[in-house]
């Protein structure tokens, strides 16, 4: 009974409940392809988990220093389990595709990013060779690298010898999620260290595990709260929070989305509103005859909400299904740098259709009520 | 005589607008019997159309009673009166009131959406009123793909396909030409004598008029014998 008063409802007007449709397929694609880049909001991409811990420059977490001292007091200190550090040779983040990140690791860094693998006899061989490399796969995949090619890479660093192309051996490749980390490569620290004029002694930042994952807020506030007053103060978190500080000191881009899908949102329901609201307007005489046939307000009533849901429905699970469509084609036009970051999962769907239902239900909730109190009497009199 | 079908005691209805009070039918008494054909008549806000809207369970009076085949239905609620509406009264308007994206086949199918009926037997008695209305042909065809007798014809028999005990009319030919009108008339007189159909109809339409086997006259709330 229910869907042929939708589908006379729906159908009274195409063009209008088309126009309708689209927008909200437009809505719902927007909705789905700003919230399938949370993880990378959440600080939360791929693997990166809340266990590692990671100590940086407090006031400049992109290119600030840390001097290796701070290395030696977190040995001092109990309950830290392994430690490594991490110095950013090079890069130039608006060309990272081209001009390849160059990270200088210590020996201990795949226990500590144990997210980050590599072959064992790759790691060996890597450890073994002070001018080898680790590529990361997408880095390789970009720039056509494989093992046993010496690469070199010009860097803003200069070396001893004068010159400031750094080359390197490939002794393998390195993996990893979110795969946009695999976008650089890993060289010996030692190396770096010794061949190097500036920055000797410093460190991009330091990380390390706990033998108590409980005490990361304990350990981290006695690590910031010695270098409070320091000129190389710190800022220590774990993996997840270092990524969301990192991202704040950009804007709060999370809030920004947030406040975009629901201004989409909003106007979308308006409209919808709207729409429905014409739409009874227009069928009062028809929605009388109904009534006189022996429909009752009720059923009335529930006839409006679900014409309401399903323009919106349709319209939403469109919208969705055109973003799980346009995910490969996203992830393929960034060369697989997306993986593990830009993710459009079955929660998000389930989440994006009772989104639609919500504002189905409210968009068509007072057209519905308008539709309930019709007087059939005072509707055929006016025609 | 026959078995009364409409028994109408005592009847009024007014409406306040603003700190008037305007009676509309004043103290009315009626009795229609079954398979009557009656013609109210009378000038406009007479109380023509009031009556009809009682009497078809769409409005409620301000006092006195209204029993249909013994059911009072002055005293059922709003969800009463839909039930009671949807088997027992069929209404036909001065402009067809189909829905105008609906075939004739659905628009005649809407008020047996409402029983428990299945598919294929709603689809026989669609069929059965088509027959009768003589629109067989025609059951795939839109309102606007339909001149106006059609229209009526398909608005006939989606107040016939329940098979209700009383068919109320409100200036049935009021939107047709003289040739048209009479064709309908016919009709209506056909359901009354060969399906025993009780009819109902307001018109200002002496042709019409003529066409019903008795006609009343109303005037300022009041019947004129």
């Amino acid at each position: 009974m229910y869907w042929i008063l939708v589908k006379a409802g729906v159908i009274r007007k195409r063009i209008r409940s088309l126009l309708t449709m689209l927008s909200v397929v437009i809505a719902f694609f927007l909705y789905g392809l700003l919230h399938s880049a949370d993880p990378l909001f959440s600080g939360a991409a791929g693997e990166i988990n809340a266990e590692r811990m990671i100590i940086m420059p407090k006031h400049d977490m992109m290119f600030g220093r840390l001097p290796q001292s701070h290395i030696n007091y977190l040995e001092s200190l109990e309950g830290i389990a392994n430690i490594a550090w991490l110095d950013v040779l090079s890069m130039d983040i608006n060309s990272m595709t081209e001009n390849i990140p160059i990270f200088a690791i210590s020996k201990d860094y795949f226990k500590v990013m144990d997210r980050f693998e590599a072959l064992p006899e790759e790691k060996e061989a890597f450890f073994s060779n002070r001018r080898g490399a680790l590529a990361g796969k997408a880095a390789a995949d970009i720039k056509g690298w494989k093992v046993g090619d010496l690469v070199s890479i010009p860097t803003f660093s200069e070396k001893n010898d004068g010159s400031n192309v750094w080359e390197f051996v490939i002794e393998g490749i390195y993996t990893t999620n979110p795969a946009a980390d695999e976008l650089g490569i890993m060289v010996r620290n030692e190396y770096v260290e010794e061949a190097r004029i500036a920055n000797k002694g410093t460190v991009s930042m330091i990380m390390f595990n706990l033998d108590d994952p409980s005490k990361a807020d304990e350990v981290s506030n006695i690590i910031d709260n010695n270098y409070k007053n320091s000129a190389y103060a710190t800022f220590t978190g774990n993996e997840i929070t270092l990524s969301q500080k990192m991202l704040s000191d950009i804007g709060d881009i999370k809030l920004i989305i947030t406040a975009i899908i629901s201004a989409v949102f909003f106007t979308l329901l308006l409209v919808t509103a709207n729409t429905m609201s014409q739409s009874v307007r227009e069928r009062t005489s028809d929605l009388a005859i109904l009534k006189s046939l022996g429909y009752k307000d009720g059923q009335i009533f529930i006839s409006i909400l679900l014409e309401s849901n399903f323009i919106i429905l349709i319209g939403a699970s469109l919208g969705l299904m055109l973003t799980l469509i346009t995910m490969p084609f996203i992830d393929q036009a960034s060369g697989g740098l997306t993986g593990g970051i830009i993710v459009f999962d079955f929660y998000q769907v389930i989440r994006g259709i009772l989104i639609g239902v919500l504002m189905a239900s409210l968009a068509g909730i007072l057209p519905a009520y308008q539709a309930y109190k019709l007087k059939v009497v005072d509707a055929l009199a006016k025609g | 005589m026959s078995e009364i079908l409409v028994d109408v005691k005592n009847l009024s209805k007014e409406y306040k607008r603003g700190g008037e009070t305007l009676v509309v039918l004043d103290d009315l008494n009626l009795e229609i019997p079954k398979e009557d054909y009656l013609a109210l008549m009378g000038p406009s806000g007479s109380g023509k159309s009031t009556l009809l809207n009682l009497i078809g369970g769409l409005d409620t009076p301000s006092s006195g009673s209204v029993s249909i085949n013994g059911e009072r239905i002055d005293q059922m609620n709003s969800k009463q009166l839909s039930n009671w509406r949807a088997s027992n009264v069929g209404f036909i308007f001065q402009f067809y009131n189909l829905l105008p994206v609906l075939t004739a086949q659905k628009n005649i199918e809407l008020p047996l959406l409402l029983t428990n009926l299945s598919g294929a037997q709603r689809k026989k008695h669609v069929e059965t009123a088509l027959n009768i209305v003589g629109l067989a042909d025609r059951s795939g065809h839109k309102p606007s793909e339909l001149s106006g007798g059609q229209q009526q014809r398909v608005a006939i028999a989606r107040a016939l396909v329940s098979d209700p005990d009383i068919l109320v009319c409100d200036e049935p030919t009021g939107d047709l030409d003289r040739d048209t009108a009479t064709d309908i008339l016919n009709l209506l007189k056909s359901l009354n004598e060969d399906h025993g159909k009780t009819i109902l109809m307001v018109t200002h339409d002496p042709a019409a008029a003529e066409s019903a086997k008795r006609s009343l006259h109303l005037d300022k709330g009041k019947l004129i014998i």
